[in-house]
């Protein structure tokens, strides 16, 4: 399988978060609540399209809306892949993260 | 107080570019998300901060945007580059047709183009082009009238004093000709002009050396030419040097000029000050020397000026009529005669303006609509060739079009595709042209008598002109092969349900008859024009033009005039001899003459010849009634001969012995009419022959003579003559020509217009004959079958030869009969022109429609014997 990067990670686990709600608007406030840092539109769509291209996302095109200048709005879910992909990044993380706490790291002191 | 929005919305012109900007299809969510935010950001921050936000997202998608069409483009023509090509190489006939009747086609266009544009550019490079009018004269005398291009000479002076509308006047002066002599060399000048010293300030002559304030304020001095300094002093530094003129005047030369560009209306080699021409001073309001130009002020209406010069004409040239005629200048209008002053812009003179004693040949404005008109056809004709193999062939590349669809092709795909390939073509012909008219414009200038430049090419507008062209012409040529081509249905095509040729072929037709119209009609012009020529050229002209030499400048004989013709007269091989002031068939001045004791003073416009006594035998002119003039009655030299048709106008019962006023010169008694010579053409066939009148010399002081010589002895008489011309004259060599050529002379612009008409309907014929070719060739490769099929079943070859010819006589017939009515409503008008002219004959018309017919069925019947000749079973084998 081939590794997902960082940027396409976090969409995906925050498509899952927002469970049926996820839509460009919506991801793009998480992200830049939770990481605290800008996302540009480019920066969500990109990403997000390249997701849908592998297939770990489906879209839905949802009902247009008056807040959207009557623009239809289009919801982004997970595939079977998708979550098959997360679990799998989940279960590397937890190995790799295993016992990691920022007491327990000493470095040596010649170094 | 702030505003509340309560449902705010993106600019619209953002909205705008945002849908436009992303990809097709799939705007509508992206602009709803960017709309959501852009909602949320102005309930949060204002909307002077949400709009901020969605310009700058709109900024940050453009470069990607325009990055892509790029791209995207740049592949799609590459793919369709290749497609072409391989199509060219596929039909290389085709393709060669295709090109060839373009380039050459374009070629002639642009040959045209070129002079009309060199035509049109006269006199715009001075500075105040726009604001300089030439003032000229009109008069109308009983039913005689004229227009001539010169003045009196205060006329310049008196309209800067009188009208506060003119800034500047000035004057030119011409010289016929003249002789200028450095240290040892002299040599003939035509363009030898007087000027006020004030003309560099209305005119834009840059000089090359000297001051322009100050070259023509002294007496005795010249502005030369470039080419001029050259010619005399091998170079250009040639300010101080001292030239001799006539009678041993002496010109220091006070500046150089660049010579004249080609498009002036005049040109100079030698510009000397005015202060020299003693006639520059003449008060006299009737005298018309002066060629005068002013400059206006800013936004006068050339209408105004007119006006102000009807009071000038009113006020000096009333005075002047009133002390010749008595009568007061209204009424002189009265009496429905005219005599005042006009304005001519000077950007009009080139083509508008022909009048008497221009400064220089003029071009003709019908020349110049009538070659434009020529240019849109050739150009047209080459044009339709591509439209009509196009369609023609459709079917061909039917599959090609439904394969393109069916793997998902738009039809706006298809038809760049198509476009892009016709442009590509008419890309490659334009290139070729250009090699053609680098080729071929020096012949052009030859050919016509021109000079017309390349120079043009070598400005950023002609080389956008020319690119836009190319565009425009590949769009135009390919727009109706291309909608076509695109409209295919997929499935029809690949069943084969498509046939051939049957797409647009009534369209096709239609571009065929358009183009043997166009041919014939070039045809017909063609005949009518050469006709017209040697018609009047061969014209009875009332005299007998034939093998007679002229000698100019025999007034530089002085004295010797008499002996020189005595010694003329010893040679055997030499008939007559006659001295003149002007020739036949020049444009020769009228002179007004009254009757003598006409109350009514009653005005007659005479053109008056001066002539001795060897004039008729010399021309062979006859007799109607009494006699000519005799050297052994001394009071001839008081007498008149009139023509025929001066004695219809002057309505005498009895002609004969009446004597008739010169009004010009009222002190000199009336002359007696002795003789009525039988009418001749006294001037150019464009003219009627006017009441003229024939004077005899006192003593002989001619500027011409006629010397009438045994036919086919015209070397050895001239050898004579410059013998006897050496001894009498050994400062000027002898200067002569034929009577004849000096005629053909005349018709140069005839001439001219006669063999471009050849050139371009030769042009129209071949270019029309190569689209007739290859829809032939087309035709009969769509018929092999049928033909193979009618072989087998016992068709003769010339019987499948005349099924094949048939279908295209008939439109080249048809053709015929819309091109007849129209050629002959044209050059019945062209014919107009002429006083003198032959009638439209028929047979004109059945030539040129036999030639056009007998031309395509030659070309078709290439094609049509080759196909008919095939052996059937080649053409049935392969199903």
């Amino acid at each position: 399988m081939k590794y997902l990067t960082r940027q396409e990670e976090l969409i995906l686990l925050t498509v899952f978060q927002l469970k049926n709600n996820a839509y460009l608007v919506t991801i793009r406030n998480h992200l830049k609540q939770n990481t605290k840092k800008s996302w540009s539109v480019g920066a969500v769509y990109v990403p997000l399209d390249r997701l849908k291209q592998r297939g770990y996302l489906k879209t839905r095109i949802g009902e247009p809306a008056a807040k959207r200048g009557r623009n239809a709005v289009k919801y982004y879910h997970l595939t079977q892949d998708g979550i098959k992909a997360l679990a799998e990044i989940k279960k590397v993380n937890d190995l790799l993260w295993a016992g990691f706490s920022t007491e327990s790291i000493s470095t040596p002191k010649n170094v | 107080m702030k505003t509340k929005h309560v449902n705010p919305s993106p600019p619209s012109a953002a909205e705008w570019m945002l849908k436009k900007i992303l990809p097709d299809g799939v705007w509508n969510t992206p602009l709803g998300d960017f709309e959501e935010y852009y909602r949320a950001l102005a309930a949060q921050k204002g909307i002077l901060t949400a709009n901020l936000w969605y310009w700058k997202q709109i900024l940050r998608l453009f470069p990607g945007k325009i990055w892509n069409i790029f791209i995207w483009s740049w592949i799609m023509i590459k793919n369709y580059l290749k497609i072409i090509l391989r199509t060219f190489k596929r039909n290389k006939g085709y393709t060669f047709i295709n090109i060839t009747g373009l380039s050459i086609g374009l070629a002639g266009c642009i040959l045209i183009l070129l002079f009309v544009h060199s035509e049109l550019s006269y006199d715009r490079f001075h500075e105040k082009a726009d604001r300089i009018y030439r003032v000229a004269l009109k008069a109308r005398m009983g039913t005689d009238s004229f227009e001539v291009a010169n003045t009196p000479s205060v006329l310049a002076d008196t309209l800067v004093k009188d009208l506060p509308e003119v800034i500047d006047a000035t004057r030119l002066f011409r010289v016929r000709q003249t002789y200028i002599k450095y240290e040892e060399n002299i040599y003939k000048e035509e363009h030898f002009l007087f000027a006020d010293p004030d003309v560099f300030e209305v005119f834009d002559i840059p000089l090359l050396a000297g001051d322009a304030k100050t070259a023509l304020k002294q007496p005795h001095s010249v502005v030369i030419s470039a080419a001029a300094a050259e010619k005399y002093f091998a170079t250009t530094q040639a300010v101080g040097k001292v030239l001799i003129g006539e009678n041993n005047q002496s010109y220091q030369v006070t500046a150089v000029a660049e010579d004249l560009p080609g498009n002036s209306h005049f040109s100079f080699d030698f510009l000397a000050s005015s202060l020299d021409h003693e006639p520059s001073r003449d008060p006299d309001w009737i005298t018309n020397i002066a060629h005068t130009y002013v400059v206006l002020q800013q936004h006068i209406p050339p209408k105004q000026l007119d006006e102000k010069l009807e009071t000038i004409s009113r006020k000096y040239i009333g005075v002047a009529i009133q002390k010749d005629m008595g009568i007061s200048y209204d009424d002189y209008l009265k009496t429905g005669n005219y005599f005042g002053f006009f304005s001519q812009p000077l950007l009009d003179i080139h083509l508008h303006s022909d009048l008497g004693n221009e400064l220089g040949a003029n071009g003709n404005y019908t020349t110049v609509v009538v070659f434009s008109i020529i240019a849109v056809l050739i150009l047209v004709v080459a044009c339709i060739n591509f439209i009509n193999l196009a369609t023609a062939r459709a079917a061909k590349r039917a599959n090609e079009v439904g394969i393109r669809k069916v793997v998902g092709s738009f039809r706006r795909q298809l038809i760049t595709q198509f476009l892009t390939e016709s442009v590509f073509l008419s890309g490659i012909s334009m290139a070729l042209a250009l090699g053609l008219v680098l080729l071929l414009y020096q012949m052009l200038n030859n050919l016509l008598d021109i000079n017309v430049s390349l120079a043009v090419f070598q400005t950023i507008p002609a080389a956008a002109g020319l690119l836009a062209a190319v565009v425009v012409i590949g769009i135009l040529a390919g727009m109706y092969p291309s909608f076509l081509l695109s409209s295919f249905r997929p499935v029809a095509v690949l069943k084969g349900k498509v046939r051939s040729g049957i797409k647009g072929r009534r369209f096709r037709n239609v571009l065929v008859v358009f183009q043997f119209f166009a041919s014939v009609f070039l045809f017909i012009g063609t005949i009518v024009i050469f006709n017209q020529l040697r018609y009047m050229k061969n014209k009875n002209l009332g005299f007998n033009k034939e093998h007679i030499v002229i000698v100019d400048n025999v007034d530089k004989l002085g004295s010797h005039q008499a002996a020189f013709k005595n010694e003329l007269e010893k040679n055997a091989d030499i008939r007559n001899a006659s001295y003149s002031v002007g020739l036949p068939q020049m444009r020769l001045n009228a002179q007004p003459y009254r009757k003598e004791g006409d109350e009514a003073r009653n005005t007659f416009i005479l053109v008056r010849l001066h002539v001795d006594i060897d004039f008729f035998d010399t021309y062979g002119l006859e007799m109607a009634d009494g006699r000519s003039f005799s050297g052994e009655i001394g009071s001839d030299s008081e007498a008149l001969v009139i023509n025929q048709s001066a004695a219809a106008a002057l309505e005498f019962s009895e002609p004969l012995g009446k004597r008739l006023l010169d009004m010009n010169n009222e002190e000199s008694p009336p002359k007696a009419i002795i003789g009525i010579v039988k009418n001749f053409h006294i001037m150019p066939l464009n003219e009627s022959i006017r009441p003229t009148v024939l004077t005899l010399m006192k003593e002989l002081k001619g500027d011409y003579l006629s010397v009438r010589i045994r036919p086919g002895t015209a070397g050895k008489v001239l050898g004579f003559l410059k013998e006897k011309w050496a001894e009498a004259v050994p400062s000027q060599p002898l200067e002569f020509t034929f009577f004849d050529e000096r005629f053909n002379h005349h018709y140069r612009e005839e001439t001219r217009m006669g063999k471009l008409s050849t050139a371009f309907a030769v042009l129209a014929v071949f270019i029309a004959c190569l689209g007739l070719f290859g829809l032939a060739l087309f035709m009969s490769e769509e018929r092999t079958k049928e033909i193979g099929v009618r072989k087998t079943l016992g068709a003769s070859v010339p019987g499948v030869v005349f099924l094949l010819a048939r279908d295209f006589a008939k439109w080249v017939l048809f053709a015929n009969i819309l091109a007849w009515p129209a050629a002959y409503f044209a050059m019945h008008k062209w014919l107009q022109n002429f006083a003198y002219r032959m009638g439209l004959s028929i047979w004109i018309f059945l030539v040129s429609g036999g030639i056009s017919l007998a031309i395509a069925l030659f070309t078709v019947s290439y094609q049509a014997v080759k196909s008919a000749l095939a052996n059937p079973v080649e053409s049935l084998r392969y199903e």
